[in-house]
């Protein structure tokens, strides 16, 4: 071969940046970011009245007086009737009765009779207004539910959204560890349908039937004061981590015979991976990919072994067919139901990875030892004195 | 018989080097595209992604790179047999024997069992095996990349299981062809000798004799009639005509066949999530004495003296006590310092029949009275 002249050289010195160029190309024409800024909701915040106080300017005794009244019904101009009255034993037995503390450590504005005016248009009025009496001690509730969606929607104006007293009720409230069974029933005031849904599912007929405090209630998933759902920006993305606190959990799990490797199993395969890299790069990201409750239902789960489930064998593949409709019958079967692949369960799968497990530092092990024993010989290795010589000397 | 040796070798000509750079740019993006979605934890993964744009921007660069990749293959391909058949060029890539004689003495040699190299001809078998590596490797990837791309139509006709089994096979494939890549290919051309022939298209004759010293001996090929050229091309565009477009057609089938897997969005099941239930009813109120229905029903039917008998002493029209007039029911509804005096239809929430009950309030009203007043508000408090 003959070499040719300069020109040919230059032409070819110029293809690499060219080259480059084309695939940065390719990287630029796609990097538009589709990261949103966060919307940050501008909450006005309820007004924070003195906890606890020394000076009792009445005495319960005295409310109570009038409050024991059942006729204690104020009209209210929506036409709606707010009860007055208050149940001395209810109210004595309640978490905060116990404890001692009287009607006005609440009712704050209240320094005796007659009381000052007030402006309520109805019964939800009310019930807002006098969440600034809980905000007084419980402040730490209070800024969790600020940060939560009841706390956002009532912002936006809905005045059905629940404050403090919807869910936990006002002379009557109980301790938190008397009421883990109960606390469906206090979403359910609001959200029957969802309720409805939930008590026939495997978590809700474990809880409401059996009292089972092992499975989760609403706010086990949603969160309780600082509450979350769907139509926030990476409720949807984060929700796999929701289940896995409890299906990862060893020895929760262990107690109902549940496989603990569900999560795991999720994010090696292709769904659950994009949804780790959504929830890493772009949380707020609308996605296609499905999560748990996608295959396995909301409110409505069933156990996989149950014949309503949307992932026992004879359902998964209409399952699938929600996003893959053009899926047929061996379709589902690239799922490997939660199980890691073995020599029992998925074989072909199990197989390519034991391959590649010793072809990989196989291939890799022969390039290393020529190239390091090349390296060696090449750079390192000096020849001794005699051996030089003879070796000269056979030249 | 001598003629002056030149002092370089053409050893890839432009064709060959634009064939090296797409391959090696659509390998380098594969990879950079690749990688992180195997090693999806690693935040340098996440860092890649989101610089590219974000994972699904990511998997369109993977598929487009993927594109480039095949295309290539289909122009090597070609170009090879075009070579071997027409212009009866040495197949030098093909392995034989010798190689493994070869690396054997290499490695010897590495060790300090021999004292040469062995003497290697246009393709050293270390080039032969990252040539075949990548040959190897690209058939893997092709068809384990089908399966990911496509993965309905790959389970309509092979059993689903082989789904998962090509993710496997493409990221063990992707892990070993890089790091050979890195381990072989960069030590060979950059560290070993800096080998400028994929950028210059040349060797120099130090090179040709030290790494390919036989292939200064091969004979040139034979001239062959023009006629006997024709014919071999002919019948090679029509070989290479038919499998080059059923190549073209796979590819667009590989990139057509199926959008499910990208392209569908699950419908979201539409609940109200505000169903209230209906609220308790307030308890029942007191029943009010029969005897004290009787007392009157109306402002005018005795419940007005009532009023003015029992209240008008204090709360009379001029300067009342707590400027409240109760000797007429307008002055009761207007009420004074503390509100109304009466709120229609709520007895309970009444003033007139809460403050009298206070041990400091002079006036009282007989059970009979206070019935009577509290049945009459009950009913709306009417004048007649």
């Amino acid at each position: 071969m003959i070499s040719s002249p300069t020109k040919r050289r230059f032409t070819g010195l110029l293809l690499v940046p060219i080259i480059i160029l084309g695939f940065t190309l390719l990287i630029l024409i796609g990097r538009s970011n589709p990261a949103r800024a966060a919307s940050a909701l501008d909450q006005p915040q309820l007004q924070s009245t003195p906890g606890a106080i020394d000076f009792v300017p009445m005495s319960d005794d005295q409310c109570l007086e009038c409050h024991k009244n059942t006729d204690m019904i104020l009209p209210l101009p929506s036409g709606e009737e707010l009860s007055l009255q208050v149940d001395r034993i209810e109210y004595r037995t309640s978490v905060h009765g116990r404890k001692g503390y009287s009607c006005v450590q609440c009712h704050t504005d209240i320094t005796g009779f007659p009381h000052p005016a007030q402006n309520f248009q109805d019964t939800r009025d009310v019930t807002i207004y006098m969440a600034q009496a809980c905000a007084g001690c419980h402040d730490q509730e209070a800024a969790d539910y600020h940060a939560g969606t009841h706390s956002s929607l009532l912002a936006e104006g809905n005045k059905d959204s629940a404050t403090c007293a919807d869910c936990h009720g006002s002379h009557t409230i109980r301790e938190f560890s008397n009421t883990r069974t109960r606390i469906a029933a206090a979403c359910q005031q609001c959200h029957s349908e969802i309720y409805d849904l939930y008590k026939d599912s495997v978590h809700g007929e474990a809880l409401i039937d059996e009292f089972n405090a092992d499975v989760p209630a609403c706010v086990d998933c949603h969160g309780n004061h600082n509450n979350s759902g769907p139509t926030q920006d990476g409720f949807r993305v984060d929700s796999p981590l929701i289940c896995a606190k409890c299906h990862a959990n060893e020895q929760l799990m262990s107690k109902y015979d549940i496989n603990t490797h569900v999560f795991d199993t999720y994010v090696s395969d292709f769904h659950g991976t994009t949804i780790v890299i959504f929830e890493k790069t772009t949380p707020d990201q609308e996605t296609n990919k499905p999560v748990c409750i996608d295959c396995h239902g909301v409110h409505n789960i069933k156990s996989p072994k149950d014949t309503g489930s949307t992932v026992i064998q004879q359902n998964l593949l209409a399952t699938c067919q929600k996003c893959h409709p053009d899926a047929d019958n061996k379709f589902s079967a690239a799922w490997l139901s939660h199980y890691q692949p073995s020599l029992e369960e998925h074989p072909t799968v199990y197989l390519v990875g034991l391959f590649y497990r010793f072809f990989i530092p196989g291939t890799l092990g022969i390039m290393a030892l020529f190239v390091v024993t090349d390296f060696w010989r090449t750079r390192i290795y000096k020849p001794k004195k005699h051996e030089e010589e003879k070796h000269g000397g056979q030249e | 018989m001598t003629t002056t040796a030149p002092e370089k070798y053409l050893r890839f000509p432009l064709i060959r080097r634009i064939e090296h750079w797409l391959n090696g740019g659509a390998f380098i993006m594969l990879a950079l595209t690749g990688l992180p979605q195997k090693f999806f934890a690693s935040p340098i993964a996440i860092s890649l992604i989101t610089f590219l744009g974000g994972i699904e921007r990511v998997r369109i660069i993977h598929r487009i790179s993927a594109v480039v990749l095949a295309l290539v293959a289909i122009w090597h391909f070609g170009y090879n047999i075009y070579l071997w058949y027409v212009e009866r060029k040495n197949p030098s890539m093909l392995p034989t024997t010798q190689d493994g004689f070869n690396a054997l003495k290499t490695l010897k040699y590495n060790l300090g069992f021999e004292k040469e190299r062995p003497q290697q001809g246009y393709y050293t078998f270390e080039e032969k095996m990252e040539y075949w590596a990548l040959i190897w490797g690209t058939l893997v990837m092709v068809v384990s990349g089908f399966f990911l791309w496509n993965p309905i139509t790959a389970a309509h006709y092979l059993p689903g299981e082989w789904i998962p089994a090509a993710k496997a096979a493409h990221g063990g494939e992707a892990l070993l062809a890089v790091l050979a890549i890195i381990i072989w290919h960069m030590y060979h051309v950059f560290i070993r000798t800096f080998n400028k022939s994929m950028y210059t298209g040349y060797l120099s004759r130090e090179e040709m004799e030290h790494e390919h010293p036989l292939a200064l001996y091969e004979a040139a090929p034979v001239k062959v009639e023009p006629a006997v050229l024709k014919q071999r091309k002919t019948r090679f565009w029509i070989g290479y005509g038919i499998v080059a477009t059923l190549w073209l057609v796979g590819v667009v089938w590989f990139v057509t066949s199926e959008k499910t897997a990208i392209s569908a969005v699950p419908e979201p099941d539409v609940i109200e999530p505000y169903t209230p239930l209906t609220p308790t009813p307030l308890p029942p109120q007191a029943a009010i004495p029969e005897a004290a229905l009787r007392y009157g029903t109306t402002w005018e039917d005795n419940i007005g003296t009532i009023f003015v008998s029992k209240c008008g002493d204090c709360h009379h029209p001029n300067d009342g006590q707590g400027d409240l007039d109760l000797t007429s029911l307008a002055g009761a509804l207007k009420g004074g310092k503390s509100g109304p005096a009466i709120v229609p239809g709520a007895p309970g929430v009444s003033i007139v029949l809460i403050w009298p009950t206070f041990e400091d309030h002079p006036g009282k009203l007989s059970p009979a009275e206070y019935g009577a007043i509290q049945a009459w508000i009950r009913s709306g408090a009417p004048e007649k």
